[in-house]
């Protein structure tokens, strides 16, 4: 098989046989592959040191994930990934298992933190929205870039520490809705919107000119809240220790993070980055009607000049 | 079941018993205990006796300690560590050593 993209995710260059269009392109043709990403069988492990539902890892960490009816995976060092799919696949769930759980793996392997949200670049700062599925998080993510911000990521988010704090790195410029928010936001019927999964589209921002390379310093992490009836909207802080267990709690794939033995090393992360970066709990109300005035809301905490990011649409 | 434990008493000697993470949050130590998932944050002192138990520690010498670096009366000192410690052997964060 040849390489059918040759593209960026996470900060990592990744060269693969399967086609990845959602990925952007690597740009720089001299740097190292860190992700090889091929097309082959993947038989059972040898010698299983740890499971869970879908997953075996093998003393020396390397994982077999199978996805019933749609593919099978093997991931190993963070930096290759076989995709041994069914006969006849759906492309665009693969990748989505893919993109979700397989990446999932390649942090552990790798030690980043990935933190279940969604990520906007807000001014020059990233800012990650968290929290329970269900709560909002691509909802307001979506809103959000379509208000002109730039989006980072969905669902991943991967953070790391460096000299200059934590930062994280963008994934790609997509994001998966619900039918309703679609209509809401986008005023797309859902039958217009293309590829859907699970009852979820997955919506690509284009242009996607403002999607950048580089990892942003993380200026804030709000966990969203729904609230009820007439109560405003409001960001609140939050207790050390509560920060932690709720980023504990949005650790992604926090099975296979144990599996492969990272629990220790993610708690530690953990607290660092409930010590370090600002967390919130962003309480807001989930009638579509009132996603302007939480971003309202944002754009005043963050000091983001709204009118140069209004959207004409 | 675990055998209930009988307390802990100011001639036991006490460290960490390897269940619990822990980090720092702003100077406050936090833990968690792997098997039971809870979460736990300590003072400014229960952080410092936390860290302390990092090794074996008499509880008799460590009171004698604290007592002398914070200018207290040995008895309240030793009346409030032995209520720590034993809260901390509930949650099973730590244990008596040969106990």
């Amino acid at each position: 098989m040849s390489i059918q993209s040759d593209a960026f995710l996470c900060g990592w260059r990744v060269q693969s046989e399967i086609c990845l269009p959602e990925l952007l392109p690597w740009e720089d043709p001299g740097a190292a592959v860190d992700i090889h990403i091929r097309l082959g069988e993947v038989p059972p492990l040898a010698k299983i040191a740890a499971s869970t539902r879908r997953l075996t890892v093998d003393d020396a960490g390397v994982c077999r994930l199978e996805i019933p009816n749609v593919v099978t995976f093997s991931v190993r060092d963070g930096r290759e990934i076989v995709v041994d799919p069914i006969a006849s696949p759906d492309p665009f769930e693969v990748r989505n298992y893919l993109f979700g759980t397989a990446l999932g793996l390649v942090c552990h392997q790798r030690g980043v933190f990935p933190l279940h949200g969604s990520c906007l670049q807000l001014g020059e700062w990233a800012v990650i929205f968290s929290g329970n599925s269900g709560s909002g998080k691509s909802t307001l993510a979506a809103a959000l870039a379509h208000r002109g911000y730039t989006l980072m990521a969905d669902d991943v988010c991967v953070i790391t520490n460096t000299d200059r704090g934590w930062v994280v790195w963008p994934a790609f410029p997509r994001v998966k809705l619900m039918p309703a928010s679609l209509q809401a936001i986008f005023g797309v019927e859902a039958e217009q919107a293309g590829f859907s999964l699970q009852g979820k589209h997955h919506f690509r921002f284009e242009p996607v000119r403002s999607f950048q390379m580089n990892p942003v310093p993380l200026q804030a992490i709000y966990f969203l809240e729904r609230t009820q009836n007439e109560e405003p909207d409001s960001i609140v802080d939050i207790p050390g220790l509560k920060r932690l267990a709720l980023l504990e709690s949005q650790i992604f794939r926090p099975r296979a993070a144990a599996a492969l033995g990272r629990r220790a090393s993610l708690f530690r992360s953990a607290a660092e980055i409930a010590a370090t970066v600002p967390i919130f709990e962003l309480r807001r109300n989930f009638d579509l009607k009132r996603i302007g005035a939480t971003m309202a809301m944002l754009e005043g905490a963050h000091r983001v000049p709204a009118s140069s990011f209004s959207h004409s649409g | 079941m675990p055998p209930a434990h009988q307390g802990i008493e100011i001639e036991d000697t006490v460290t960490w018993n390897g269940k619990a993470l822990a980090s720092e949050i702003g100077g406050e130590v936090v833990l968690m205990n792997l098997e039971r998932g809870y979460y736990y944050s300590l003072d400014d002192i229960g952080s410092e006796i936390w860290r302390s138990l990092e090794h074996p520690v008499s509880v008799a010498s460590l009171c004698q300690s604290l007592a002398a670096k914070y200018h207290a009366e040995l008895s309240t000192v030793t009346a409030d560590v032995l209520t720590l410690l034993n809260k901390l052997l509930e949650h099973d964060l730590i244990s008596v050593v040969g106990g």
